[in-house]
């Protein structure tokens, strides 16, 4: 066991986050819009050309890698679908050039990515497809820091050959308490620079114990969050997967709580940062939830109940 | 013991529904874009003819001379229907006013904030003071018959639309803290101030307002300079019954399970089991708020009651307007939908009108009389 990066890891990472250090973070998420954005096809097609959209391979088991730059690309609040393409992909024999999205096949209403996508994984009881819509899915209006389009009435057909259903849910599982981990992180970070820098009471607000305590929790809530996706994305286990999910989307709300409680009204105005990620959280909670419950799967797997 | 408010007010209840049928959902309780248009002004306007803004006003400055728990049921019924908010200017600024202001004061200010006609602002929060507000800078120096105003005041609440500002100010050195600090009225149309927006995730518009070298008459003064401290503890005292309304939550809660009955979720046994449990938090609201009514009957000092009332009111309603999205609901992401709406408008809840740290803090020491230091 060695929970360090490895020194191939280091170097991935590192070459992503100085990819994003000009091409994500923030600032281009409010170029894109903030809380409404668009979709950030310039990012997607760099991450491409440098390999890291493909870092996993075909039908791998492991997939740690890919979670890690999902993680990565989630902290600094991209606006991509590249987790469907990191860690759900891999395990379908599908050709794509573009974005994907992804919806449950009871699916009907708002989706992420929907209206950028040139495709669709729609994940049935027992079967995958791959919808390409004959025509573009309407945007909607939703201001939790994703695009979004309106699913209705897919096409039939698209009907993936021996796609494992469990196994692609399992694997979306992964990409979105992945992506719940990156997008806390930068809440937790945003607020503990905040309260060390705040002073109220002539003395900085993270000095008041009631306050450290809270943000303690929270620290532990996001490594918990972190190591168990982390966990999934290494062994592939469908069980590991529906804890991971469940554990990050209880966390994310108590994140979305403390971070906002702790800045006050500052962190309740449009021009701050920290509801670029919180927003996200919720938006996140909501799609894990309708791919099936997670803690219900998460009985499911254990027990077989 | 006893848990009903009596007949008296549960008749004013009755009355107070009626006059609302009139006006319908106008909406004016959530801080959303536009909360304060025209229907809110003739609504306000309504409540002034009914002299129901002054309820609680002694009879010889023109109120009602009711108690002040006319004034519960009152925007109780109005947070039901999600008509309105309290009022600062008829509440906070009223009433010190009538406590603490001059008898030319009285006359000049009190008939427009009974009648509903002038609108009064907060200008207590600023960049460097939140929950501090002991530690508030914005300077007002005597120069004669004036105070010259410099600073700068932020999160002010319909600041752009209002009348007057209802300032904190310090007079005092900084060192001073709470015993430096003076309240004046400000003419929002004075030059020297300028206002600009702020938005808030609910929509609301809130504002910087920044002032340079505003002169305010020190007969705009309320109380003693360096007095203000005092009063605004005083005049918080006189409004805690209205600090939050636990309608409020059982209206959100009764939405909320009338849009997952709708989309036929309520079968589901995650569901059932959620909103059971939510339901048993609504009834402890509600309970706690009769606790703080029976302190203010009472005549006691209803300080760590509101303070129960107001922590456990404003994390319920978080936790009801949350949990449609949480249940994966698909609409509940969308910009419209009525639950993305009441989950946004909750967001700010525990942190407006008094942290929930600070009514922690007010529970641990007043309440249970814990020590500050050891």
């Amino acid at each position: 066991m060695d929970f360090t990066l490895d020194s191939h890891q280091e170097a991935v990472l590192e070459a992503v986050r100085t990819l994003l250090s000009r091409h994500g973070g923030p600032a281009r998420l409010h170029d894109l819009g903030g809380d409404e954005p668009g979709y950030d096809h310039d990012l997607d097609k760099r991450l491409a050309e440098a390999g890291f959209l493909d870092i996993a391979e075909p039908r791998s088991a492991c997939r740690l890698d890919a979670a890690l730059v999902l993680e990565t690309l989630s902290g600094a609040l991209a606006s991509s679908a590249a987790g469907w393409r990191l860690l759900v992909l891999p395990t379908l024999d599908v050709d794509v050039e573009g974005p994907v999205a992804l919806v449950a096949e009871s699916h009907s209403g708002p989706a992420r990515f929907a209206a950028d996508a040139d495709a669709l994984v729609v994940i049935g009881d027992d079967r995958v497809r791959l919808v390409r819509p004959d025509r573009r899915i309407p945007r909607v209006r939703s201001r939790l820091g994703w695009p979004v389009g309106e699913v209705s009435g897919l096409p039939e057909g698209g009907v993936i050959d021996e796609a494992p259903a469990a196994e692609v849910r399992a694997w979306a599982r992964v990409a979105l308490a992945t992506e719940m981990v990156g997008a806390m992180q930068f809440a937790l970070d945003i607020t503990v620079r905040h309260v060390s820098d705040r002073r109220q009471f002539d003395r900085a607000i993270g000095s008041f114990q009631a306050v450290q305590h809270g943000l303690a929790e929270c620290s532990v809530a996001v490594e918990g969050a972190r190591w168990l996706a982390l966990e999934a994305a290494f062994t592939g286990a469908a069980s590991t997967a529906a804890a991971a999910l469940t554990q990050a989307s209880e966390a994310s709300k108590l994140i979305f709580r403390r971070t906002h409680q702790y800045h006050g009204a500052m962190g309740f105005t449009r021009e701050y940062d920290l509801h670029l990620s919180t927003l996200r959280l919720l938006a996140l909670r909501s799609e894990a939830e309708s791919l099936g419950r997670p803690a219900a799967a998460c009985a499911h797997e254990h027990w077989g109940i | 013991m006893n848990f009903d408010l009596g007949p008296e007010l549960g008749a004013f209840r009755l009355e107070v529904r009626a006059f609302l049928e009139d006006f319908g959902d106008i909406g004016a309780f959530f801080h959303h874009e536009g909360a304060y248009d025209d229907a809110t002004r003739r609504l306000y306007l309504a409540l002034g003819e009914r002299n129901w803004l002054a309820l609680a006003w002694p009879e010889e400055v023109g109120g009602e001379g009711k108690h002040p728990l006319f004034e519960f049921v009152l925007w109780d019924e109005m947070a039901r229907s999600r008509a309105a908010r309290p009022p600062l200017g008829s509440g906070i600024v009223a009433k010190t006013i009538i406590r603490a202001g001059t008898e030319e004061q009285k006359e000049r200010f009190l008939p427009g904030l009974r009648s509903g006609e002038v609108f009064f602002s907060l200008g207590y929060s600023e960049p460097e003071a939140g929950s501090d507000l002991a530690g508030l800078r914005t300077r007002a120096v005597r120069r004669g018959d004036v105070y010259v105003v410099t600073g700068e005041k932020r999160w002010t609440s319909g600041g752009h639309r209002a009348d007057y500002l209802w300032m904190l100010c310090r007079t005092g050195t900084q060192e001073s803290r709470g015993r430096g600090l003076t309240i004046l009225i400000v003419d929002r149309r004075s030059p020297g101030i300028t206002v600009s927006p702020l938005t808030a995730l609910s929509g609301e518009r809130f504002n910087e307002i920044f002032f340079d070298e505003v002169e305010v008459p020190v007969d705009n003064r309320i109380g003693d300079e360096n007095g203000g401290w005092q009063l605004i503890g005083e005049s918080l005292a006189t409004e805690r019954h209205v600090q939050f309304q636990p309608s409020r939550v059982r209206r959100d809660f009764d939405d909320l399970v009338e849009w997952l009955s709708e989309r036929g979720l309520t079968g589901d046994p995650v569901v059932r089991y959620r909103l059971s449990d939510l339901a048993v938090r609504v009834a402890e609201v509600e309970a706690l708020a009769l606790a703080m009514c029976e302190a203010v009957q009472d005549g006691r000092d209803a300080a760590v009651e509101a303070a129960a009332n107001k922590l456990a009111g404003s994390e319920v309603a978080q936790e009801v307007s949350r949990l449609a999205g949480d249940l994966g609901v698909p609409d509940s992401v969308v910009v419209g939908s009525q639950i993305e709406y009441l989950w946004r408008q909750s967001i700010s809840e525990t942190i407006g009108g008094g942290t929930s740290e600070i009514m922690r803090g007010l529970i641990a020491g007043r309440g249970l009389g814990l020590p500050l230091k050891g």
